[in-house]
């Protein structure tokens, strides 16, 4: 199983060094690699899934490899194997090897082909690297490999302006989390003295109680670790307040966003707090913080998705309103919960970009859902899939996503957090309301295409586009159907989430199985909600029969997504400016350049152009400065005598 | 008052007159004609040290080796003989006040380390003669070898200086260069001419 | 016997006054070479008169040598003199200030 583990990690470096290696052979051979090396690691992580659970094996942790074995602590490159990490890498690749598959013909006409398929496949590798790690080095590498390749891929039109402060802002705003993953690892180091999992696990219970002094204030080691990885997560996983990175990412091509929103980034964050719950369980505060962070983010963007016209950024802040569900489920302790949703989502978020990313070739690259219209008729299935996978966003009941958003919320409501319960609830309405107004503005009224298009035979993209809509749609429907008995009974990640217990709990004391959740669910007031939600979208953007103007004052606050971004853009510049001016100006010119550089020079200068005064030339006056000297030590002598 | 100390006292006033003379006197070789007589009656006065062969040598190479090549560059060069200056009397004050401060001082301090004479100390210094030459000699060749040829050195050292600074090449006098006469080829020397068709 | 600090107070006496040479002296380089074989002239006066008084012949030695010396160094200076005079045509101790900072 090791073996076939490190296979499938290293099948898709390979294929990015084989790729980078023969940059200037055919389009053929770069498809040809890319896909299959992505191709054997979704075989093979099935395979490994399927021998886990089949033999009923226990959480393994392997060092493959040593970088250092010092005194005080030893680094490896590990892998982490059980059933969190071979679900998750399942997820990755599949989304990943869809998105491939679909970027042949969506990439088609981009003359950096090749260099796109060694973006993703090591971008596939480095969350690869992520999911199986077994120690925080590991994490932190495949972490800052996973910027890096999102970095060039968010950048990948090296020639779009905005695509290139963009993917600057992408990096930034991850260097702020990695900060605070560096900070924790750095703490991890000096209070347990090692990185693996596994020993950090064992020895948790005994040290969690050391307690750290800063600024007078008394908290625990554990805590504070916790806390700072969470900044880390905050980061690329896109939440409050370190948020406005993703929506920017759009500038990069489609299928990167499917990949970057479903599969290979943002879940990082996800990944990493349920991978560390064990830690997070014994932690005080810190839970309570990502729970109210998580539903903060999933209520408030969802509201900036409403007023955006951009159909890439609606859907990007409905995945960071998603995410939000996720982080205040693992807030909650449900972190198989968060888990499922993560699952769930990543296949229909996929679809949904891949849906978006149809219509936008269609559109030749508008991407302004005012301007596109009635597409119902030309796209058929492209216009099935997307209705599918949004009412798995909305969680409309069955689909997936009902499965798996609903039980966060119902979760959450049930442990008693009543105001994140609130915010949860109320976002239900928003995605419902900013899921709708793209689907009825792009797929009904009139055909906004030119006629010549309308009626072409070939009414849909290639068919190499439509495959993987048809295969995610099947995971984006019916998953959550299939996995959620085994992940409520705490099966599916057994052994490996802390806090299953509370799952089972809500399970078994709430509802019974997967047909009862859905009964259920109709007595639910989150139905309700949902129910008035497309009621309301039916009327508002499909009939049109009524208008609402929301004030502008709102508007704007909204729309400028509550100054995150200015913040970003320009407050933080300024101040950075200003200090950096200080420094330049004051500092460096004034105090260190003239001050102590220039000024020590003149003022040797000025008191040896007095001294050289003594140097005149003249025999005479050298001798009398002798004679005097002389004279002065006889006088000194004959007092001394 | 004996013998001696009148000569002393003859003697060394005159020095100091003459030294008096050598550095007022505004014609350098009236100055360079005091020195040589400050020479001379100095080494009247090291005869009377004891010191016979030092007082000849003083002469010797002095008065007669010294002073004759200061009398030459004197004469060698066109030196206007200027009145006494304004510089002179400016700077005059100064000299007598140094002069003044320093002999109190140095003759204070003399006064009081040398109350006690030992006049016995004299006759130590005759180690294997009376001859004050014969003991000079001894010493240098036994004890100071080294140092009396590197002397001689110094000497060779400041006859090749002397040489080599005032040495001026005259372009009209004809010289051989041994560097030029090795390095000569046949083509320089011999010139082939083709035979005259007759 | 003549004492032994007259001798002292004698050479002192000829040291000062070339040093008071070289100062009242600004017009001719040549006197203040002629001060300096003064000043030298009283340091042997010294040597010889304290190698007495010790019981030394070193003094003496040391005279001989200082002889040797001098004459070395006005052969040289006086070369030097030649050679300053032939490229400034002059030897007045007021111009030579080519060494002033």
């Amino acid at each position: 199983m090791t073996a076939l583990t490190i296979i499938l990690l290293i099948s898709p470096l390979i294929g990015t060094l084989l790729l980078l290696t023969c940059q200037n052979r055919s389009k053929k051979y770069s498809i040809l690699i890319s896909n299959i090396s992505i191709l054997i690691s979704f075989l093979l992580s099935l395979f490994i899934l399927y021998l886990y659970y089949s033999s009923n094996s226990v959480p393994q942790s392997i060092n493959v490899l040593t970088f250092a074995d010092i005194k005080l602590f030893s680094l490896y490159f590990g892998l982490y194997i059980d059933s969190l990490s071979l679900v998750m890498s399942s997820v990755v690749t599949s989304v990943s090897l869809l998105v491939h598959y679909y970027s042949i013909s969506y990439m088609k006409h981009d003359r950096s082909f090749n260099r796109f398929f060694i973006y993703t496949n090591f971008f596939t590798f480095s969350m690869l690297l992520i999911v199986f790690s077994n120690n925080f080095l590991q994490l932190f590498i495949g972490w800052e490999l996973v910027g890096l390749s999102s970095y060039l891929l968010i950048g990948f039109w090296i020639k779009k302006e905005s695509a290139i402060s963009a993917n600057y802002k992408a990096f930034l705003v991850n260097r702020v989390g990695d900060v605070g993953l560096l900070l924790g690892l750095c703490l991890i180091l000096l209070s347990y003295s090692t990185t693996d999992y596994n020993q950090i696990f064992e020895i948790k219970n005994s040290i969690d109680m050391d307690r750290m002094d800063i600024f007078g204030y008394s908290f625990s080691a554990l805590s504070a670790i916790c806390m700072l990885l969470f900044i880390g997560a905050m980061a690329k996983s896109a939440q409050v307040p370190l948020q406005f990175w993703l929506p920017d990412s759009m500038e990069g091509p489609t299928p990167i966003s499917a990949l970057i929103h479903a599969a290979t980034m943002v879940t990082a964050g996800i990944y990493m707090v349920a991978r560390l719950s064990p830690l997070y369980e014994l932690t005080d505060g810190v839970l309570i913080f990502i729970l109210y962070i998580g539903s903060i983010t999933a209520f408030f963007l969802g509201l900036v998705a409403l007023v955006q016209n951009d159909i890439k950024r609606i859907i990007a802040y409905s995945t960071i309103s998603q995410l939000g569900y996720m982080t205040a489920a693992l807030g909650a302790s449900l972190y198989s919960l968060a888990m499922f949703h993560l699952i769930t989502h990543a296949f229909f978020k996929a679809l949904l970009f891949l849906c978006a990313g149809s219509i936008i070739i269609k559109c030749h690259h508008e991407q302004d859902i005012r301007k596109i219209a009635g597409l119902r008729k030309v796209m058929p299935i492209t216009y099935l899939a997307f209705l599918y996978a949004s009412l798995s966003l909305i969680g409309f009941p069955l689909t997936s996503g009902f499965y798996s958003k609903e039980s966060i919320i119902d979760a959450v409501g049930y442990f008693g957090h009543t105001i994140p319960y609130l915010m949860l609830l109320l976002s239900i309405f928003t995605t419902t309301l900013y899921t709708s107004k793209i689907f009825f503005k792009v797929f009904f009224g009139k055909c906004s295409l030119p006629k010549s298009e309308e009626n072409n035979f070939k009414i849909e993209n290639d068919r190499q586009m439509l495959l993987p809509l048809f295969v995610l749609t099947a995971p984006a429907v019916f998953l959550g159907l299939f996995i959620y008995d085994p992940l409520m009974m705490g099966l599916l990640f057994q052994d490996s989430l802390a806090a299953n217990e509370l799952t089972i709990s809500f399970y078994n004391n709430y509802v019974i199985n997967s047909l009862n959740f859905f009964l259920h669910s109709f007595m639910t007031i989150n139905f309700l909600i949902l129910f008035a939600g497309l009621i309301f979208s039916y009327f508002y953007f499909y009939k049109r029969s009524f208008d609402i103007s929301i004030p502008r004052f709102i508007r704007a606050v909204i729309e400028k997504e509550y100054g995150f971004d200015s913040l970003s853009r320009y407050f933080i510049p300024r101040i950075q400016n200003n200090i950096s001016r200080f420094l330049w100006k004051d500092i460096d010119i004034s105090t260190i350049d003239n001050g102590l550089i220039n000024n020590t020079s003149n003022i040797i200068n000025s008191l040896s152009n007095k001294v050289k005064k003594l140097q005149t030339g003249y025999i005479y006056h050298y001798s009398l400065i002798i004679i005097s000297a002389l004279i002065l030590l006889l006088i000194i002598m004959r007092i001394a005598h | 008052m004996n013998i001696e100390l009148i000569t002393f006292i003859i003697f060394s006033s005159l020095l100091i007159f003459t030294s008096i003379k050598v550095i007022t006197s505004s014609n350098p070789v009236l100055s360079a004609i005091n020195l040589v007589f400050s020479f001379f009656l100095s080494a009247v006065l090291w005869l009377l040290l004891g010191a016979e062969f030092l007082s000849i040598i003083l002469i010797l190479v002095y008065v007669g080796a010294v002073m004759v090549l200061f009398l030459f560059v004197v004469m060698m060069l066109d030196i206007n003989i200027a009145k006494k200056n304004a510089a002179y009397i400016k700077y005059l004050p100064l000299g007598i006040g140094i002069f003044i401060v320093f002999n109190i001082l140095i003759i204070l301090f003399f006064i009081n380390t040398f109350e006690n004479i030992n006049y016995n100390a004299i006759s130590s210094i005759n180690i294997i003669s009376e001859s004050n030459t014969e003991n000079l000699g001894f010493v240098l060749f036994t004890d100071y070898i080294l140092e009396f040829e590197i002397a001689g050195l110094i000497l060779l050292l400041g006859i090749l200086s002397a040489i080599i600074l005032t040495y001026r090449k005259n372009p009209n006098n004809k010289y051989q260069d041994p560097a030029r006469q090795i390095d000569v080829r046949k083509k320089d020397r011999l010139k082939v001419i083709k035979g005259l068709k007759e | 016997m003549i004492p032994i600090s007259y001798y002292l107070i004698l050479s002192t006496i000829i040291f000062t006054l070339s040093i008071a040479g070289i100062f009242i002296n600004r017009k001719n380089i040549l006197v203040l070479l002629m001060s300096l074989e003064l000043m030298f002239l009283s340091v042997n006066f010294n040597l010889i008169t304290l190698g007495n008084y010790l019981g030394d012949l070193t003094g003496q030695v040391f005279v001989f040598f200082v002889l040797t010396v001098v004459a070395a160094e006005s052969a040289i200076g006086l070369a030097l003199l030649i050679v300053l005079f032939r490229n400034k045509k002059s030897i007045d101790v007021d111009d030579l200030s080519e060494l002033k900072g």
